[in-house]
């Protein structure tokens, strides 16, 4: 991996607002949560994925030395963030392919799993929750992270740095308006 | 309103509206708003709310409880066996490495802990020095309120440590959970104030204390037990750092929780933890965060911290709620997370003392720059000139009293009001003059001639200034002289003090028509010069002083010159009288003065102290039963006191009381026991609350510990003891400045002993 930027570097310019570092990133995130999973999927006998484990160990992995919180909290951002387009994408995909093909396409890559929940509603739940985003950044983040990388209240609330309250409060107001949202245009 | 505000408006209607029971929620509703536009969307959102089985977001997309059987089945570490540890699960992941519960291996007895261990194939040499600091902090760290060190080492070439497994919530978590009301979270913070406190006396500083390495568990009789966890980045006070430590922990600091200099990368104290507390409790009393720093970046977050202030806790408890938070804590919590450190409470034992004090209904320290704060900080910009100008601020201060005691009273009558001005406005004139004298003719001799010299000049053109200055103000000119003459004796400089008070008699009795209260205080201060080595006539002095002030008592001084009268009496033998008089002393300050006055124990301390003389009266007078009475008020009373230095020596001088009891009952090891405690030993059964050793350490301890311990060894039979501190306590008996000269007590004492 010698031709990977440094991530620390690219954290700390990311995390104070600098968004070409944003997106030099993201490509670098995601092709180390891609092997990880890949190597999860060929070490297990399971047929889902512990999201989490990457998420920290893509972290461990690319950040050497130790960065400031702010920097750290854009990590887990930008990695769900890249969780959250691989999934819904395919999710996407195979909506056209079906309407296309009929046929049940298989996952591209063994690194993708295909989640329980159908891919319609995770499509329509990333649409609100790209309207979600709009409203409130930080309840959609907490979205991202409880659900694509599966962080746990206080996880979520130790990487974002908000008080485990908060993160609670605004975990059930997202969700409420979320299932609202999709159940009122569907 | 446009649309984020509006849905901050329907998340927190929402939120509010979904602890209500669902009966009450439309009334409530209706209240908050009349949008109805919101409104339908709120009650929208309440029912997606209330359909448990949507299966929205139940679950991550990846569940990780279905997956975790899995995963720990695919982690390489399970049922390895690191030292006497064998692994059997996994309890959380962070930046550091992997923390594991562990069982012992070798059979010896049952026991989980969490094994804290390095991520496999991590970069690890610095996480492995971390770990290794940890394990010797904890070391040294052994309180219930602590996670416990069971053991740790280095196992096939993998440092791990074993650390006591503690089942529970983070302490906001545990609180909400148990709906605790807000006296109830105080006294849970409390336990961890302790912890904090006891890591403090250890040298250690925690640096990222914060709720999630705050877990409250239940002891085995159902009693809340918080531990604090995660020594990880913590510092040992007394290491010179060459480890790089701080430099790591900089960067693994979390924000909200994190003290002004922790962001500016300067060395912390025990006042950064004392913050860091401040951050917990104001999240325990308001369920907030002082700042909200979750979306900002590094240097904004930095600024907000640094730049602004927080609301009070009194006003983030939401209006309403069924917890509020009382001025007085939310006070305390906002000295805790002062942004300079030297104005939080110096350790979390101060922090505690404090809270402890609001509990008991005590008036508390925590108070927004108080004057003593403002004069320090003056102090500290002119450090060059501090030797002249803490004379001048002893003057000022003195009139700053004065002008607001003269404002109440010009409440009451305008003329007066008029009067008090004029006076405000010529002795400011004449402080101002003193005060730019330094910077023109003194201040480049100060630095020449060292630091006394300035005082004196100080004092001398004062001196100098006083009569021509206020040639036609003789009231203000007797004050002046006053102080003149009270701080030549407090500099020791006792002749020069001599003619100062001798004029505010002169110039008062002129003044004034006796019986007055001005007349009292010039003959209590100067009535030894006027007596010019007649003692008894002093005595006489003194009387006639103190019946003045009975007769017309304003001020606080009566209490005082009681006390010095009934020293002399005992010098003379004369205890029942010294008895008679202190007896009135402490019914007076009981009466006249304001418990807690100004958050001092002002009160408390001269009760006490007067107490203890009454009980070395009574022991004289054979009353032993009395005397223990009297010991019993002072102890309670001095345990009142918090552990600061300048109550110290009434600590020490309820020891000595003690000690002359113990002795009067012919108990000679625990009188010596005792006596000897002023030097500093802590084990002290007489005070309720005695005061640390390092406290200690920094006082001249009194000289009746040398007194007492001459008659006790007298007593016991053993002169030779006895005569180490024979010598001593004489020079006590000079330096005791009750009477204000030191010829005049030598001669005293001489004089009694010869009777």
């Amino acid at each position: 991996m010698t031709d990977t930027p440094d991530v620390t570097q690219l954290l700390r310019q990311v995390s104070d607002g600098d968004e070409d570092a944003l997106a030099r990133l993201i490509p670098v995130v995601y092709r180390e949560l891609r092997s990880l999973a890949r190597a999860q999927r060929r070490k297990g006998t399971s047929d889902t994925l512990n999201t989490t484990a990457i998420v920290h160990e893509a972290y461990e992995r690319l950040v050497r030395s130790s960065v400031d919180y702010a920097s750290r909290n854009h990590f887990f951002h930008v990695a769900a963030r890249v969780m959250r387009g691989v999934i819904i994408d395919n999710a996407r995909k195979y909506l056209t392919d079906k309407r296309g093909s009929g046929q049940r396409p298989l996952p591209l890559d063994e690194a993708i799993v295909v989640p329980d929940d159908p891919p319609e509603r995770l499509v329509a739940l990333d649409d609100a929750l790209t309207e979600l985003e709009a409203l409130s950044p930080r309840q959609a983040q907490i979205v991202e992270l409880r659900y694509f990388v599966g962080l746990t209240i206080p996880e979520t609330a130790e990487v974002m740095d908000l008080s485990e309250a908060s993160v609670k409060r605004d975990w059930t107001a997202a969700r409420a308006w979320l299932h609202k949202s999709i159940t009122g245009t569907a | 309103m446009n649309p984020a505000d509006r849905y901050a408006l329907i998340a927190s209607l929402f939120s509010e509206a979904a602890e209500l029971n669902p009966t009450d929620r439309e009334r409530w509703l209706q209240a908050r708003s009349s949008d109805a536009s919101i409104l339908e969307e709120v009650r929208q959102m309440l029912e997606a709310h209330d359909q448990t089985e949507s299966g929205l977001l139940d679950h991550p997309i990846f569940d990780r409880s279905a997956t975790s059987d899995d995963a720990s089945l695919d982690d390489p570490m399970l049922d390895r066996t690191i030292g006497p540890w064998r692994i059997v699960g996994v309890l959380g992941e962070g930046g550091m490495g992997i923390v594991y519960a562990a069982e012992r291996n070798d059979g010896l007895f049952e026991r989980t802990v969490a094994l804290k261990l390095l991520r496999p194939g991590s970069d690890a040499r610095g996480l492995a020095r971390r770990l290794e600091s940890e394990r010797k902090i904890l070391g040294r760290l052994e309180h219930e309120g602590i996670a416990r060190l069971y053991d740790g080492g280095v196992s096939d070439g993998l440092p791990y440590l074993a650390i006591e497994l503690v089942d529970g919530d983070a302490i906001t978590t545990w609180a909400d959970n148990n709906r605790l009301d807000t006296t109830a979270r105080v006294r849970l913070f409390l336990q961890v104030c302790d912890a904090v406190a006891y890591a403090h006396r250890s040298l250690v500083v925690h640096r990222d204390i914060k709720p999630s390495n705050i877990m409250v568990t239940r002891t085995s009789n159902g009693a809340p037990l918080a531990k604090l966890l995660d020594f990880g980045i913590a510092k040992v006070l007394e290491d010179d750092d060459a480890s790089g430590l701080t430099r790591v922990a900089s960067g693994a600091l979390t924000p909200s929780y994190a003290a002004p200099e922790q962001f500016r990368g300067e060395p912390v104290t025990t006042a950064t933890d004392v913050y860091s507390l401040g951050v917990v409790l104001y999240e325990l009393l308001t369920g907030k965060r002082p700042y909200e720093l979750g979306q900002l970046t590094a240097s904004q977050r930095e600024r907000v911290v640094e730049e602004t202030v927080p609301s009070t806790p009194e006003e983030a408890a939401a209006p309403g709620r069924a917890r509020q938070v009382a001025p007085d804590l939310s006070l305390i919590c906002l000295r805790a997370l002062a942004k300079e450190p030297e104005r939080r409470y110096a350790s979390a034992d101060a922090l505690a003392e404090d809270l402890r004090n609001y509990l008991d209904g005590l008036p508390v320290r925590a108070r927004p720059d108080s004057v003593a704060y403002r004069t320090s900080r003056f102090v500290r910009r002119h450090r060059i000139a501090v030797a002249v100008a803490s004379v001048v601020l002893l003057l000022s201060a003195f009139y700053a009293f004065q002008i607001t005691a003269e404002r109440n009273r010009a409440r009451e009558a305008a003329s007066e009001a008029r009067e008090a001005a004029d006076r405000a406005e010529a002795v400011a004139g004449f402080l101002e003059q003193i005060l730019r004298a330094p910077n023109s003719r003194w201040y480049n001799e100060s630095e020449a001639t060292g630091p006394d010299t300035p005082i004196r000049a100080v004092l001398a053109e004062a001196a100098a200034r006083v009569d021509r200055d206020f040639a036609d103000r003789p009231d203000l000119r007797a004050d002046l002289h006053h102080i003149l003459g009270d701080t030549y004796v407090s500099l020791g400089l006792t002749e020069e003090a001599r003619v100062h008070h001798l004029t505010v008699i002169r110039l008062r009795d002129s003044l004034y028509t006796r019986p007055h209260p001005k007349i009292a205080e010039a003959l209590y201060y100067g009535g030894w010069y006027l007596a010019d080595g007649d003692y008894l006539k002093s005595v006489e002095i003194l009387e006639t002083a103190v019946d003045m002030q009975r007769q017309r008592n304003e001020g606080n001084n009566f209490p005082f010159m009681i006390q010095t009268l009934s020293n002399a009496y005992m010098l003379f033998g004369r205890f029942a009288e010294a008895d008679s008089i202190l007896h009135e002393a402490v019914r007076f300050v009981e009466d006249e003065f304001i418990p807690g006055h100004d958050g001092f124990r002002y009160r408390d301390a001269i009760s006490a102290g007067l107490a203890q003389d009454l009980v070395k009266a009574n022991v004289a007078l054979g009353r032993i039963d009395e005397a223990r009475r009297w010991l019993a008020y002072s102890d309670s009373t001095v345990g009142l006191l918090p552990r600061e230095k300048r109550y110290v020596m009434v600590w020490q001088r309820l020891q000595c009381a003690s000690a002359r009891v113990s002795l009067a009952e012919l108990r000679f090891e625990q009188s010596e026991r005792e006596a000897l405690e002023c030097l500093g030993v802590e084990s002290s059964k007489t005070a309720s609350r005695p005061f640390p050793g390092s406290l200690i350490a920094n006082v001249e301890y009194p000289g009746q510990m040398e007194e007492v311990l001459v008659e006790l060894y007298d007593a016991w039979g053993r002169p030779d003891s006895a005569d180490v501190y024979r010598e001593a306590a004489a020079a006590f008996v000079a330096r005791n400045d009750s009477l204000q000269s030191r010829d005049r007590d030598r001669d005293l004492r001489s004089r009694n002993r010869g009777r």
